[in-house]
């Protein structure tokens, strides 16, 4: 067997895992649930709140409960088969160990996939049922002076801007997921690995806070950058005097991309050095 | 010319300053059955676990059909399957669920997973999440996973772990037959010396982290003899003549009307001529030899596994 047909025979193992297990439906769940949750109880604090604001709301909520199931997904990849001491089980056959990162690496990026397309789907029927994803517009107030409302939003610009977050949001989860997978190569155990993983999480999202670092460095060292896209979508419905940051999708990616592959670079080294004793 | 389905060349492994293996030999001849035993810590698990991919080798070699493990996994490991002390299952997945994985995993055919449930006797549970099956039926699914897809090399670590006598009587049977009417070839270690007397055709005994004896069985225990039975006509005269002239031997008569005497054959002349001597010749002689136990834990200096 060549490289291709290896993984793609244990990326069939790794979906018959998960699709056999109640994981992937109970995150499936819990993100539409919080996604749909936020679409209905979204208080909108101004005049002008739209459909687009509780969209955005909506999917930020689910993108959260999103992100911290593939964080749990992915620091349990390995350290949970390792103390369930079925990766013994499993190890010994004619593969080699980068296969099996790389495998669970694609199979955690299309969890993260479902899971996105599940918030994104919810939160879109959320604004729907809010009055509808039309354009953002803006009436005039003065009295006696009666003008047609004026498009600051078209429909298909915010759609534009939402696609794009969902894939820089994409690719932010998929990163969660794979940094999950390495800290999981590092432990045999699955309450170090979450927790591990848990601290780590916790001290990139509150860095501003723990560290003082600036929302320069924040975004130099974590995918923030979907959030500031929603934020930006939230002021754009809400026909604030606000501009569409172009830059903020490639630089999303960019940084999106390094994390992931150092991620999964570093997991191929740890786990194929690895002796498995438990 | 019998062609070696695994080789171990000079293998150690060190943890620091503690040497698990010492530099072990050892070779697995095409369809035979290799007992591996060895005192609790003596180095079975670690070997195993270094075939099997788990661990690195700190030095020597690993080949599989000539091919070395380190250099070509793919192309050494393809025939050889392993079950390394006690099995672990998808809990939540039932248990043909989880032999399809290993089938997929061992390019099997779905016809094999049901033949092996039916042969270890899991076709009433194939159904149910393995968390609920026993020891017993999971130690049975492991060996399931262990033969599918007609496999070279079955490395089984205690697979007799859990079974109850009935199980092990079958279990014997099953790699009995495997290796019959297959040719598979087994590798497997146990703490139960009557069951690698009845089923293995060598055997290797490590101890301290090396392999002190390695050949066939009936060759160690040959070279174990721990004394004579010897028939004469009158053996009650016969014992007070040796009892005499070999007090060391300490003689003794049998039910079954031979005399037993205790030492190697370096006796043999002494006792030849004493008798001889004292008009009664032997009739029939043959060597006591040692049991597989007495002679583990001869060269274990008396550790039980």
């Amino acid at each position: 067997m060549n490289v291709a047909a290896r993984i793609g025979r244990l990326v069939g193992v790794e979906a018959q895992k998960v699709l056999g297990g109640r994981g992937l439906v109970v995150g499936l769940v819990a993100v539409a649930a919080v996604t749909a949750l936020t679409a209905w109880t979204h208080a909108p604090d101004s005049a002008y709140e739209t459909a687009w604001t509780r969209t955005a709301a909506a999917l930020g909520a689910g993108l959260w409960a999103a992100e911290i199931f593939l964080l749990v997904a992915g620091t349990t990849a390995i350290a949970g088969e390792t103390a369930a001491g079925t990766l013994k089980m499993i190890l010994p056959h004619a593969y080699r160990r980068s296969d099996w990162v790389v495998a669970k690496a694609l199979i955690l990026a299309a969890q993260a996939l479902a899971l996105l397309a599940t918030a994104v789907a919810v939160a879109t029927v959320g604004g729907m049922l809010a009055g509808g994803l039309g354009d953002v517009t803006r009436t005039s107030d003065e009295p006696g002076l009666e003008l047609p409302p004026e498009t600051l939003q078209t429909a298909a610009a915010m759609t534009g801007h939402l696609v794009s977050s969902a894939f820089v949001s994409l690719a932010a989860l998929i990163t969660t997921a794979w940094v999950g997978l390495l800290i999981s190569c590092l432990f045999d155990a699955v309450v170090p690995a979450v927790s591990t993983g848990f601290l780590l999480f916790l001290g990139f999202k509150s860095a501003g806070t723990l560290f003082g670092a600036g929302p320069d460095v924040l975004e130099a060292i974590y995918a923030w950058y979907p959030g500031a896209m929603l934020d930006r979508i939230e002021a754009l419905g809400k026909a604030l005097n606000e501009g569409w940051r172009e830059g903020l999708a490639g630089r999303g990616l960019r940084l999106s991309a390094l994390v992931a592959a150092v991620a999964v670079a570093l997991s191929l080294v740890v786990f194929t050095r690895r002796d498995l004793q438990s | 010319m019998a062609t070696a389905v695994l080789e171990v060349r000079g293998l150690t492994k060190r943890y620091g300053a503690v040497h698990a293996l010492a530099g072990i030999d050892l070779t697995v001849e095409k369809g035979s059955i290799y007992g591996f035993i060895g005192p609790n810590g003596a180095g079975k698990t670690t070997t195993i676990r270094i075939v099997a991919g788990l661990v690195r080798a700190t030095a020597g070699d690993v080949l599989l059909h000539g091919v070395d493990l380190r250099k070509d996994r793919l192309a050494a490991a393809k025939g050889l399957r392993t079950l390394v002390e006690v099995p672990a299952f998808y809990g939540n997945l039932s248990g043909q669920a989880n032999l399809d994985i290993f089938a997929r995993l061992a390019c099997a055919d779905r016809a094999d997973v049901a033949r092996l449930l039916q042969r270890v006797r899991l076709t009433h549970a194939k159904d149910r999440p393995v968390r609920g099956y026993s020891l017993g039926m999971r130690q049975r699914l492991g060996i399931a996973q262990a033969l599918l897809g007609r496999p070279d090399l079955v490395v089984l670590d205690e697979p007799m772990n859990g079974l109850d006598p009935a199980g092990m009587h079958e279990m014997r049977e099953l790699i009995r037959e495997e290796n019959r009417e297959h040719g598979v070839t087994f590798f497997l270690s146990s703490h139960l010396l009557d069951d690698i007397q009845r089923l293995c055709d060598r055997i290797g005994v490590l101890h301290r982290g090396k392999l002190v004896a390695e050949g066939r069985i009936e060759d160690l225990l040959s070279s174990a003899v721990t004394g004579f039975r010897l028939r004469c006509a009158q053996p009650t005269a016969a014992l007070a003549v040796v009892a005499g002239a070999l007090p060391e031997a300490r003689a003794r008569l049998d039910g079954d009307g031979t005399i037993h005497v205790a030492g190697d054959a370096s006796i043999l002349p002494r006792l030849h001529r004493a008798l001889l001597d004292a008009q009664h010749p032997v009739v029939e002689m043959y060597p006591v030899r040692a049991s597989l136990e007495a002679y583990f834990l001869d060269l274990t200096e008396g550790v039980m596994g």
